[in-house]
């Protein structure tokens, strides 16, 4: 078997060796990445809900209290904004649902259904955490989810859910005076939860991962060639000739031309000026004989 | 004796203050935007903010304009677009209730408190303030109150003797007299004609013009077009007019109005026709008097 294929198998053995450590290696590393990007944006969305909450809640509904006298006012609403602000923020990050899950909502469209109710409960039940992270089966495939509770703390979020009478009338009106009231002050009322469908990190991770493997793989057949070409030019070509120069003087050929050029300061170049040394030792010992 | 007198000076120093604060009681346009028309004596004037009103002001606001008045002890009345208004009576240095009545237009009374004396008188109703702020909506043919906050009076302008009709916060009342119709809130549509500013707390600028007072920019006399509706307004309201415009009538284009329109105000006759209610010199030499003939009577 000729060197250059020993050589090609060889490098072939340590390369699948190399990609496929390497390979399973960013795998696992790029899932979690991916999967980290996802919690903290999540987070990021949460923090921007809760802003938007607080802001409205402490300076943009004591201005309107006078006009939810007149006409009820959505944007007065703390759940209303957040919510208005986050369909902005879709629009960048279309895979994320944000939900405010309450267990006694004053609009029926943030009623906690039944695992986000479970959710709710565990934080109300005083569970020490500040967040929940896991994930849960769906009809579309496994959805990955961050909640945090929503923790009643300031008393302007009593104006409209302590009673229906303190309530703004046009509150009452367009929500009616049985749902999201009752609500206390450092009550656990609900959740915030964020929820991005597994395939969504995992698409990227798989991407990422695709991108990097290909890149190692263009990399390597690079190295490949390279070497080739290095071990050619550097040892295969000046061993052949010299191989075809000392099979010439082995069948008395060459005996009086000039030594074979030596090219290199290398170990080929070394084993030429041996062979040389080995012809001219072998030429006047033939003489010697003939002599 | 002399403890009387004590006592006497005693009490007179406690009323200085009193009274030095009962003479300060105005009333200041404070806010103004686009413009409005006053009307102060027979004279049309451009209202300015820091004007402050006195009593027989008449205030038009104009088209897309807003006027806030606002009086010394807090209480502050805005006027939206095309309000007419006339203040029957406001505290000018003394003591004195405010009374505007008002024909037509938007008004928000602010900020009455306990024993407030503004009252606003319509064509429909007479309105008092007891506490509280209100919202008032005149239409052509009724008119509508939304009770913001606080309590109101609400007494016919027709019916005397009947019991005031009393709204209290978050009531809204459409009528044209004092038994119209009570809800629990205020209508669409009666929130949709309402100046954007009404719907929040009226702003509070009489700190600007405490110790500033500015003077209208005056315009011209007065068209009788332009008193047109005082002119006629009912009897308890046009009883002034005769006295205040009583020298326009030598105008020959206001005279010829008041003439044609003299059925709707017959007051004026003597005014026009002073030779009609002069002693004949007949009955003056039997010692007799024909009386006067005098125009209908509405």
């Amino acid at each position: 078997m000729r060197l250059v294929v020993k050589f090609n198998l060889v490098f072939l053995l340590v390369f699948l060796i190399g990609l496929a450590t390497a390979g399973y290696v960013s795998e696992q590393l790029l899932q979690r990445n991916a999967r980290d990007e996802i919690v903290l944006n999540a987070r990021l969305v949460m923090e921007s809900a809760l802003a938007t909450r607080a802001y409205t809640s402490t300076q943009v509904g004591p201005l309107l209290q006078t006009q939810m006298k007149y006409a009820f006012l959505p944007q007065s609403v703390p759940a209303y904004a957040a919510t208005e602000v986050f369909a902005g923020l879709r629009k960048t990050f279309p895979e994320y649902a944000y939900k405010e899950a309450v267990l006694n909502p004053t609009n029926p469209r943030n009623r906690a259904n039944d695992w986000e109710a479970d959710i709710v409960n565990q934080f109300r039940n005083g569970l020490d955490k500040p967040e929940v992270v896991g994930e849960r089966d769906t009809p579309g495939g496994k959805s990955f989810y961050i909640a945090r509770p929503m923790q009643i703390k300031a008393e302007a979020c009593l104006y409209c859910h302590s009673t229906v009478d303190a309530a703004p009338k046009t509150l009452v009106d367009k929500y009616g005076p049985a749902n999201g009231f009752g609500w206390k002050l450092n009550e656990v009322v609900g959740a915030q939860i964020v929820s991005v469908p597994t395939d969504v990190p995992i698409a990227r991770a798989n991407a990422a991962f695709k991108t990097f493997m290909i890149s190692l793989t263009v990399v390597f057949a690079f190295i490949f060639v390279a070497l080739n070409l290095m071990l050619w030019f550097m040892v295969i070509r000046p061993v052949t000739r010299l191989s075809k120069f000392a099979d010439a003087v082995s069948q008395g050929e060459n005996m009086d031309t000039s030594d074979f050029p030596v090219t290199s300061r290398d170990e080929i170049g070394v084993l030429t000026q041996s062979f040389n040394r080995m012809k001219k030792s072998l030429v006047q010992a033939m003489k010697m004989l003939e002599g | 004796m002399r403890i009387v007198q004590l006592r006497r000076w005693a009490l007179a120093m406690m009323a200085c203050p009193l009274a030095a604060a009962a003479a300060d009681q105005t009333v200041t346009v404070t806010l103004l935007e686009g413009p409005t028309t006053l009307v102060r004596g027979v004279t049309r004037y451009a209202l300015a903010e820091g004007v402050r009103l006195q009593p027989g002001d008449i205030l038009e606001v104009s088209d897309k304009g807003l006027a806030e008045m606002e009086f010394t002890d807090g209480v502050a009345v805005a006027m939206g677009p095309k309000t007419r208004a006339l203040a029957l009576s406001v505290p000018h240095g003394k003591p004195a209730p405010g009374d505007f009545y008002v024909t037509q237009g938007a008004l928000k009374l602010a900020n009455a408190k306990q024993g407030a004396r503004v009252r606003v008188v319509t064509p429909f109703f007479i309105l008092q303030a007891v506490d509280g702020t209100f919202v008032l909506v005149l239409s052509g043919s009724e008119g509508s109150v939304f009770m913001e906050s606080g309590e109101a009076r609400l007494a016919s302008r027709h019916a005397k003797g009947t019991s005031p009709t009393r709204l209290k916060s978050g009531d809204f009342f459409t009528g044209d007299d004092n038994k119209g119709n009570v809800t629990a809130r205020p209508t669409p549509a009666f929130v949709a004609v309402l100046p954007k500013v009404f719907l929040d707390p009226l702003p509070s600028r009489i700190a600007r013009y405490k110790d500033r007072q500015a003077q209208p920019r005056r315009v011209d006399l007065v068209t009788y077009a332009e008193v047109e509706t005082w002119l006629k307004a009912p009897p308890e309201i046009r009883r002034p007019m005769p006295a205040r415009f009583h020298s326009r009538a030598a105008d020959p284009a206001f005279r010829a109005a008041l003439v044609e329109n003299l059925k709707f105000h017959p007051e004026w006759d003597p005014i026009l026709f002073p030779e009609k209610y002069q002693p004949k010199d007949s009955e003056a030499g039997s010692g007799t008097a024909a009386p006067p003939r005098p125009a209908d009577k509405r």
